[in-house]
């Protein structure tokens, strides 16, 4: 091999390298990535995804749950099933809206029926940034699955 | 009111705000309950609930509170600087914020000996949880929020 062989070598080696890296870089919103999430990533990553899938996506959830119920659900969902933590978060949640209510709700409280609810300014300004993140990676993963995404 | 008030008026805010019920999002997407803890809150120390009751047993809307506690005789303005001290003496102090446009917000002032000043700290529930100042936990872009405590204590 010549000097010009060896550099086309080197140079192919780096670029598979660094298409490895992005690869890598590459996160997959699976059972793995979810149980490395504090809860309270958890809980905005559910707020993204319900707040895409009901105003983005127009689906009404025939059983409504809380988010506290959902998080449970996917988590112990992921701990049950080992051999399913591949299975996108999304798609775990979409079986968490077959399940029937566990428990009727509680009635009271204020019904926000704008669009997007109370997802506004104020509440982008008091959460933290890892709790936006998780929110709007709910958000795009859900959006993700529009027949039509916009843009 | 005594140490005893201050530590049960501090109970039952914590416990409302680790109350399932009460979170964001329960029992379905887009509802919040700062109506349901004040009430549940002011029920828990004994004092007045009538102007955050529907009259049915449960709690009024936070527009409704807010307007109910404005021509209340059971409850008095109070300033924003009294409302910090007098909750750190065990007394129930309700902030209320009306919104002409959208939802209203009340929440009650949380005691501490580390809390003074003219922003109050608040035992927010509502579309977030926590411990707050009353300039966090209020619409900033409308006017500030009105402090109440019972007429009575």
């Amino acid at each position: 091999m010549n000097v010009t062989g060896i550099a086309r070598c080197l140079a192919l080696t780096a670029v598979l390298l660094l298409y490895s890296s992005a690869c890598s870089a590459v996160t997959h919103y699976d059972g793995h990535w979810w149980l490395a999430l504090t809860q309270e990533e958890q809980s905005s990553y559910i707020e993204g995804d319900a707040d895409c899938h009901q105003f983005e996506l127009n689906k009404k959830d025939a059983n409504p749950k809380s988010v506290a119920e959902r998080q449970e659900f996917v988590s112990g969902f992921y701990w049950d099933h080992r051999d399913k933590r591949d299975l996108p978060v999304y798609d775990v949640l979409r079986i968490v809206d077959q399940e029937p209510l566990l428990k009727q709700p509680a009635k009271g409280g204020e019904v926000w029926n704008a669009r997007h609810t109370f997802y506004d300014g104020q509440w982008w300004n008091l959460s933290v940034p890892a709790e936006r993140l998780a929110f709007i990676e709910g958000y795009l993963a859900c959006y993700a699955r529009s027949v039509t995404p916009h843009g | 009111m005594s140490a005893n008030g201050t530590q049960q008026l501090i109970a039952a805010q914590d416990s409302a705000r680790q109350d399932p019920n009460l979170q964001p999002n329960t029992p379905t997407p887009g509802t919040t309950h700062c109506n349901q803890a004040t009430f549940d809150i002011a029920r828990a120390v004994g004092a007045p609930v009538g102007p955050l009751s529907d009259g049915h047993g449960g709690p009024a809307l936070a527009d409704t509170i807010v307007d109910n506690l404005k021509s209340s005789d059971l409850y008095k303005p109070v300033s924003s600087q009294a409302a910090q001290s007098l909750a750190n003496q065990g007394n129930l102090v309700i902030a209320a914020q009306p919104n002409p446009v959208g939802h209203g917000h009340v929440a009650t002032v949380k005691p501490g000996p580390d809390n003074q000043g003219s922003d109050p700290m608040m035992n927010n529930i509502g579309r977030t949880v926590g411990i707050m100042p009353a300039s966090h936990a209020f619409n900033p872009h409308l006017q500030p929020p009105f402090y109440y405590t019972p007429t009575t204590p």
